[in-house]
């Protein structure tokens, strides 16, 4: 009986790209674009961030790669640390950041007052996800990994180094801080603190 | 200050907002393609010197340190204002954004240095520390459209 081919498995493809196989490294890079592209999104709520940081994180793993190893975890979650870590830094740059006063930064009516209206009419999706990137750093990972990237619990919670318990009750708490975000009535304060809520 | 209760509904309403968020990134995909950039990045990683080995490290950081100290004596003493080159070497300095926006967002604009009220800058939160003159020079990021978008204390106006 003739076996079928089996695909190689990201372990594999990576030791190959180490010792100079680009395909193999294009394939992986296919492989796990999107999925890394889309924890990346969803962590930051930015697609530009989520681009970038993408592109870095697999420049890093052309770089790192010969750290990776299989006995610690998928190469999923090896990308999701990489990427972690990459918004991480961007965001401890960002928080330089201060507001101009009113009369500077309103000089041609587009201020702060026509930003919230926009905002205020930015799609329920948009909501959800910049409610989520504003989550504290150890609440936004776990939703991020468990209620949008689709991580089991126990898995989760190898990948942040967490006793199950720890990310079941960061859950939970998680999820009622984004219900108070997305909860009508709070919206011009919750838009606020998205705004600037960002944190590490 | 006691935070607002939550209600059951709010968090199913949390929980129904997650789902279809899941489900919209499911549909999402990246617009870029990197493809092309990381090929070219793993050529040239294949074709680089092979790395220096550990016991090189010192003579490569003796070398930099005299490389540095050699710099440092041949400058002027009062270098020019540079504020086209001034991104990159002065990026640990504070800049001042409006709301919902990042340097990063900015396609192109221009840096144009001016000399500013250290308390104008102190009100806008910027830190120019307690000893600052009362006017310092800034760097201001003007977009194309012509709108200030940042501004930060140039390193010569800075009072640390």
């Amino acid at each position: 009986m003739e076996m079928a081919p089996t695909e190689p498995t990201d372990a594999e493809l990576l030791r190959l790209a180490m010792a100079g196989d680009e395909e193999a490294f294009l394939v992986l890079y296919g492989r796990w674009r999107a999925p890394a592209w889309r924890f990346a999104l969803a962590t930051s709520g930015s697609r530009e961030a989520a681009d970038d940081v993408t592109q870095e994180a697999f420049l890093i793993l052309l770089s790192e790669g010969h750290r990776y190893d299989p006995e610690r975890g998928p190469l999923g979650a090896y990308l999701r640390g990489i990427v972690r870590h990459q918004l991480r830094r961007r965001w401890r740059r960002d928080k330089r950041y201060v507001a101009l006063p009113e009369e500077t930064k309103d000089s041609r009516g587009t201020g702060e007052t026509a930003l919230l209206d926009d905002l205020a009419r930015a799609q329920h999706v948009e909501a959800t996800r910049a409610a989520v990137a504003s989550l504290p750093p150890h609440y936004r990972d776990v939703v991020v990994l468990c209620d949008l990237t689709g991580v089991e619990y126990a898995a989760a919670a190898r990948e942040l180094g967490l006793p199950i318990g720890t990310v079941r009750s960061r859950l939970a708490r998680a999820r009622t801080l984004l219900a108070r975000k997305l909860a009508p009535g709070s919206a011009t304060r919750g838009w606020r603190s998205l705004l600037w809520g960002w944190s590490l | 200050m006691g935070m607002e209760p939550v209600s059951t509904d709010d968090v199913r309403a949390a929980l129904a907002a997650l789902a279809a968020l899941a489900a919209e990134l499911e549909r999402d995909s990246p617009r870029t393609h990197g493809e092309e950039d990381l090929r070219r990045a793993f050529r040239a990683g294949r074709s680089a010197p092979p790395r220096r080995s550990r016991r090189a490290w010192p003579l490569v950081l003796a070398a930099a340190g005299l490389a540095a100290v050699g710099f440092a004596l041949m400058r002027p003493a009062t270098p020019p204002p540079s504020p086209a080159a001034a991104t990159a070497a002065e990026a640990d300095l504070v800049f001042a954004l409006r709301p919902g926006e990042s340097a990063l967002d900015l396609e192109g604009g221009q840096l144009v240095r001016v000399r500013v009220s250290s308390d104008v800058l102190r009100a806008m939160g910027v830190a120019v520390g307690d000893r600052a003159a009362a006017d310092v020079e800034a760097d201001v990021l003007v977009g194309y459209d012509g709108v200030a978008r940042a501004v930060r204390v140039a390193r010569s106006g800075r009072v640390d």
